[in-house]
């Protein structure tokens, strides 16, 4: 029996959606900052609008939804996570729209989700004549993004309240690096500002020496950074990676997006005292195999193609690409219609796969994730085993992720259910691009990018792209970052909404 | 369609050498910005890469970024999109893309006429470079490029005048007032709530 | 005397705990220089057998 949330359920999730978009307008300080130093005078405007824009929303919500004496519920944090990425989405966009670099507001608004959820596809057009600071706005939403805009809420805003726990479990990270909730959330953020500073110190230092000015390679190497390890894929400029035709800089951007695409609680161990982790944890272990497998599918293909015959090219151009795939970055060193052109069928699927794939769980990174492969190959290992053994046998499997986790029907079945559920926006996203009359190989790469929260596109993504697909990858890039379980919990309050019993049931039941 | 061209001037030369050149200018009013016979837009490049790949090719656009200097030689990025004859930031119309560009490996000293790079506040140095095409260059790690043997600064670079947002302005100043009120609200809303308690 | 070796104390661990970080930011650049690694040798392999 489904009941009907109540005015002070709906009321508490509005009130926390408010604090979410206080977050975004407080973030906007540091690219206002930015376009105040490069004396960018209208960007500053746009972000004033903006800022004024989110601090006025959070006040409507604090004045009419605030709910005295209770707190918020598992619930109302999952609805708050999925709700609010949207109501995110819609104020971040703000400035993105003054700038004029978009065609339509849902332009810009795909520019952001595509930010928040770290994917990297983009509608922005003129990205070469860009301010500082929109720039600065654009990486930096990766970098938020990729900590979760709700932990960045939980870390300045929800300090000490029991609701906090709840948003954060429901931003697809179901991990605990840390008993308390609030010190998870420092902890995480303490990792990505150290590796901020070793990071953008090793890209700035590669720049210089490929001969980039001081001034805009301090910018430059800050945004890498944060493209890079957020595994968003953004760059400053068009030409996104092949800009600075530099080894170097390929090398340090790779070192740190597959470092930014493990798993936050392996970070914690390897960085405290459990260094053992870095080999027997499964997501490396699974990204190792699949890794390795669709690098030899790539080297087929190339083989076929005769392009990209040395070594080097194939390094440079193959295996930094299928890696910024597999690892859901989306940076790349070619033009986008190359893939479908230069790579030939064989290596542009052997990408597509490892993008469905994708990287670890509770990282920045999309995809079915490492850990979801593990299990699974796990469980099916564990069938055979029970099918050969003697009827009285029990046949139990285990996988190692920073502990050692049984298997159970219900792990099992929730994981494929998971899978299950992204295989399905790939494939309605693919289908529509063929239904459009693109090619098949390029409708499948760039939906499975968009659901993997990836980036890369074979060409079918730009501006003038139909908009009903636009809001499908929009739908798929918030319901892949999110691991649908949010998401399911949306749906189901508006079905509970919409169909269920009871006017004044509680259905969600807080403290007094 | 050029030595078509040159028979025509060769024969009816005397009488035919001014309506010929006035047909030209036409012509080229017609079809667009006056292209050297074999400039090629880099969008061009990038959809037949093979068909291009190792011959000499002649682009015209905007240059944009940064110079990398290495050496003797330079990497610079040439934009030929319409974005490069009109930014967005110029108040130029919204087509559809992103930008279309690729990068030149020069000679450093070529560059050294080039002073202004576009970006936000800036519109480029207008360029046309003749060199050769790679698809997946073998000395730059099969980065798709041009080595230019040559480049002309066309047209130097300028700034760009962005005239001032007055609506966004009085957005602002709307927006801060709203704060204020809700602000004060929130004030007394506390104040009635603590009384309660 | 015990306020001295206390800060001292604190200053050690906080020395330690910061070369623990190290030591992990060099043991996960480690592990991706070995995958890089890997997949480089099975490319060679791939190139030398399909020539």
């Amino acid at each position: 029996m489904i009941l009907r949330p109540t005015r002070d359920d709906l009321k508490l999730i509005a009130w926390g959606i408010g604090r979410v978009i206080l977050g975004i307008g407080l973030i906007m300080l540091v690219p206002l900052a930015v376009a105040v130093v490069s004396t960018e005078w209208i960007t500053v405007l746009d972000f004033l609008v903006g800022i004024t824009a989110c601090v006025t929303f959070w006040l409507i919500m604090e004045n009419t939804c605030r709910v005295r004496g209770r707190d918020l519920t598992w619930s109302h944090g999952l609805v708050v996570a999925s709700a609010g990425w949207l109501v995110a989405m819609l104020f971040g966009a703000i400035p993105h729209f003054l700038s004029g670099h978009f065609k339509a507001y849902l332009d810009a608004c795909f520019d952001l989700m595509s930010g928040y959820t770290t994917t990297g596809l983009i509608m922005i057009q003129d990205l070469d004549h860009v301010s500082h600071g929109l720039n600065m706005w654009r990486h930096l939403l990766t970098y938020a993004g990729g900590q979760g805009i709700i932990v960045i809420a939980l870390t300045f805003l929800f300090a000490g309240t029991a609701g906090a726990f709840k948003i954060y479990v429901s931003e697809g990270k179901e991990e605990q690096l840390l008993p308390n909730v609030v010190r998870t959330a420092r902890a995480i953020w303490m990792i990505s500002l150290t590796y901020l500073v070793v990071g953008s110190t090793l890209i700035y230092i590669s720049l210089l020496w490929e001969g980039m000015p001081a001034g805009r390679g301090l910018l430059h190497s800050v945004w890498l950074f944060m493209g890079a390890w957020s595994t968003g894929g953004f760059a400053p400029q068009n030409l996104n990676l092949l800009y600075y035709h530099s080894l170097f800089v390929e090398l340090a951007t790779m070192l740190i997006f597959i470092i930014g695409s493990f798993n936050f609680a392996l970070h914690y161990a390897v960085w405290t005292r459990r260094r053992t982790e870095i080999w027997k944890n499964i997501e490396i272990r699974s990204f190792t195999i699949t890794s390795m497998i669709a690098t030899f599918m790539l080297a087929i293909g190339f083989s076929k193609m005769e392009v990209y015959t040395t070594l080097t090219e194939f390094f440079r151009k193959g295996y930094y690409n299928l890696i910024s795939g597999h690892t859901t970055t989306g940076n790349s060193t070619i033009f986008s219609t190359s893939f479908y052109k230069e790579f030939g069928f064989i290596a542009m699927w052997a990408i597509t796969l490892a993008m469905a794939i994708g990287a670890s769980a509770c990282s920045t990174g999309g995809g079915f994730k490492g850990l979801r492969m593990g299990i699974v190959t796990k469980s099916l290992w564990g069938d055979i085993k029970t099918l050969v053994s003697p009827e009285s046998a029990v046949v139990r499997e285990k996988v190692h992720h920073v502990r050692d986790i049984w298997l159970d029907d219900a792990l099992v079945k929730g994981t494929m259910l998971v899978m299950l559920s992204y295989v399905f926006i790939y494939a309605v996203g693919g289908l529509l691009g063929v239904i459009y009359g693109y090619q098949p190989s390029v409708a499948f790469f760039d939906a499975a990018s968009a659901g993997s929260n990836t980036g890369l596109s074979a060409g079918l993504t730009t501006p003038l792209m139909p908009a009903l697909l636009k809001v499908w990858y929009i739908i798929e890039m918030w319901a892949g970052r999110l691991e649908f379980m949010s998401v399911f919990a949306l749906f189901g309050m508006s079905a509970a909404m919409i169909i269920g019993r009871g006017k004044k049931t509680r259905l969600l039941k807080g403290r007094r | 369609m050029a030595t078509r061209r040159e028979k025509g001037l060769r024969q009816g030369l005397p009488a035919l050498v001014p309506l010929c050149a006035l047909l030209i200018a036409l012509a080229g009013v017609l079809v667009g910005p006056a292209r050297a016979d074999d400039t090629v837009q880099v969008s061009q490049l990038v959809k037949d890469m093979r068909k291009y790949d190792g011959k000499v090719v002649t682009i015209h656009g905007e240059a944009i970024g940064d110079v990398m200097v290495r050496g003797t030689y330079a990497w610079i990025t040439v934009n030929d999109d319409r974005y490069s004859k009109k930014s967005i930031e110029e108040s130029g119309e919204l087509i559809g893309m992103s930008n279309s560009g690729i990068g030149v490996w020069v000679l450093e000293r070529d560059t050294r006429d080039i002073k202004i790079y576009g970006g936000y506040k800036n519109k480029g140095a207008e360029v046309r470079l003749t060199g050769v095409f790679n698809r997946a260059c073998h000395e730059h790690g099969g980065d798709t490029d041009i080595h230019a043997t040559s480049l002309e600064v066309l047209k130097p670079g300028y700034p760009f005048s962005h005239p001032f947002p007055y609506d966004k302005l009085l957005t602002v100043v709307l927006l801060t007032c709203a704060i204020g009120l809700l602000w004060y609200w929130r004030g007394i809303k506390s104040k009635r709530y603590a009384k309660q308690e | 005397m015990e306020r001295g070796t206390d800060i001292r104390g604190r200053e050690a661990s906080r020395w330690r705990r910061w070369s623990g970080y190290a030591l992990g930011i060099i043991i996960e650049s480690a592990g991706v220089a070995v995958i890089a690694l890997l997949a480089l040798l099975l490319m060679l392999l791939v190139k030398v057998i399909m020539t």
